[in-house]
């Protein structure tokens, strides 16, 4: 077999892995939204089906390995394919790897996403009918409140003490995701330029650090400005120099 | 050597060389298949033309594996040096009175052992791959319950226990507005 059959059926192979796994992700984004409701609007099955997926993905990833470790790195190599030809061949594995788990996170993000959608429109439903223990006067009761408060009714200045239900107790956590999926674009620029990173050889490693960081950094920006938008009480300036210390380190 | 050791020599030797064989022809495509030909060689099989190949995967679609009966014809040869090797106990054990004893369960383990072999071959090699909607079902099956119930949010408000009147926002929040009782001891 000439070297381009052998690199053609190497191309083929990783192209039907991907095939198959992105298969798998859109199956699951049609059907997750599904059996969050179908389980009463519990997460836990998701996420225990998220990481069975994601080792579905994991094994894929090793059949390539696999492959290429036990057969193709031989065969290309006696069918010509030296040095950085060869390196190449070996990158498209990792190239292979890095797009299916960037693609699992971003199916991740986009299933939780609207399972907060879902969460946080059952939650406003509810708040919309809390009333005054006094007067009967329909209180207005913030979203991200998701935690008992006394609240003053503004006709009969009773204070009542507000007490969330379970939809707005479970809101407060699915800010995060909701916040997520608005800087998904950061997101993928992050994962894009972390990626690069561990390409980068010793020349360019430096200029492609810094770059990371400030991929990371619009990240968190985004991502803080979007979780205020839905929390007020989100204090960004520090969780950024938090979430930057944390990286730095 | 006693009956009982031989029946499970026999019973070892065989069952190694099966997975061996399923294993290997498992394997055999996209990039294995040189090696199953090279296989089917050290079985003295002369592995068959691609054209015959492509005749026999028109008659049922295999996306993956060696061809059945290319696996048939190497657990044969497994089956007839098992056989051999039987005949030559024979020769040397025969007249003992426990050779019946081994002659019945050995004849019983090579008369099905091709088909149920193949059977397992062709089941493993049907089997579809895991989807997502097994996935979920799984999970929603075998994910424990924490929540059962779901509360709805609501107020309550804290009343003078004498006059029922309410607590207006900048008072004295222990003492009623309306009647002066206490509304709280503490």
């Amino acid at each position: 077999m000439t070297r381009e059959q052998n690199i053609e059926r190497w191309d083929s192979f990783l192209l039907k892995i991907k095939e198959r796994a992105t298969e798998l992700f859109d199956s699951a984004r049609g059907q997750a939204f599904t059996l969050f409701v179908e389980s009463g609007n519990d997460s836990i099955p998701i996420g225990n089906a998220l990481s069975a997926i994601r080792i579905q993905m994991l094994e894929l990833c090793s059949k390539a390995d696999d492959a290429w470790e036990q057969k193709v790195r031989d065969l290309l190599y006696c069918s010509g394919v030296h040095d950085d030809e060869l390196d190449l061949e070996e990158k498209k594995r990792d190239q292979l790897r890095y797009t299916l788990e960037s693609d699992f996170t971003v199916m991740e993000m986009e299933i939780r996403n609207q399972m907060a959608l879902h969460i946080v429109k059952m939650a406003q439903q509810q708040v919309k009918t809390i009333s005054c223990t006094q007067c009967l006067a329909q209180l207005e009761v913030p979203l991200h409140l998701y935690q008992s408060e006394h609240l003053v009714c503004k006709f009969c200045q009773t204070v009542n003490t507000y007490e969330p239900g379970t939809y707005q107790r479970m809101a407060g956590g699915f800010f995060h995701d909701i916040a997520r999926w608005k800087a998904i674009e950061e997101c993928k620029v992050e994962m894009e330029v972390r990626y690069a990173l561990q390409q980068a050889t010793e020349g360019t490693q430096q200029k492609v650090k810094s770059a990371h960081r400030i991929a990371f950094k619009a990240y968190c920006e985004k991502y803080l400005a979007e979780l205020k938008a839905l929390n007020p009480t989100t204090d960004t300036e520090k969780e950024l120099s938090f979430e930057m210390q944390r990286f730095d380190s | 050597m006693s009956p009982f050791q031989i029946i499970d020599t026999l019973r070892n030797e065989l069952k190694t060389r099966v997975d061996q064989t399923i294993s290997t022809a498992a394997k055999a495509l996209p990039y294995q298949e040189d090696e199953w030909d090279a296989y089917l060689r050290e079985h003295d099989i002369t592995p068959p033309g691609n054209d015959h190949r492509a005749e026999l995967l028109a008659l049922k679609e295999t996306s993956r594996g060696a061809i059945p009966i290319e696996v048939r014809l190497v657990l044969e040869k497994h089956k007839n040096a098992v056989v051999e090797k039987l005949a030559g106990l024979k020769k040397e054990y025969a007249s003992q009175e426990w050779w019946p004893r081994v002659e019945a369960p050995a004849d019983k383990i090579m008369s099905g052992f091709v088909d149920e072999s193949i059977k397992r071959y062709i089941g493993d090699m049907d089997r579809k791959p895991v989807s997502a909607k097994n996935i979920f079902a799984n999970s929603l099956k075998t994910s424990p319950k924490y929540f059962t119930q779901v509360d709805k949010a609501g107020t309550k408000s804290e009343k003078c226990p004498t006059c029922m009147a309410a607590r207006p926002e900048g008072n004295d929040l222990k003492t009623c507005a309306f009647c002066g009782s206490l509304i709280f001891n503490a």
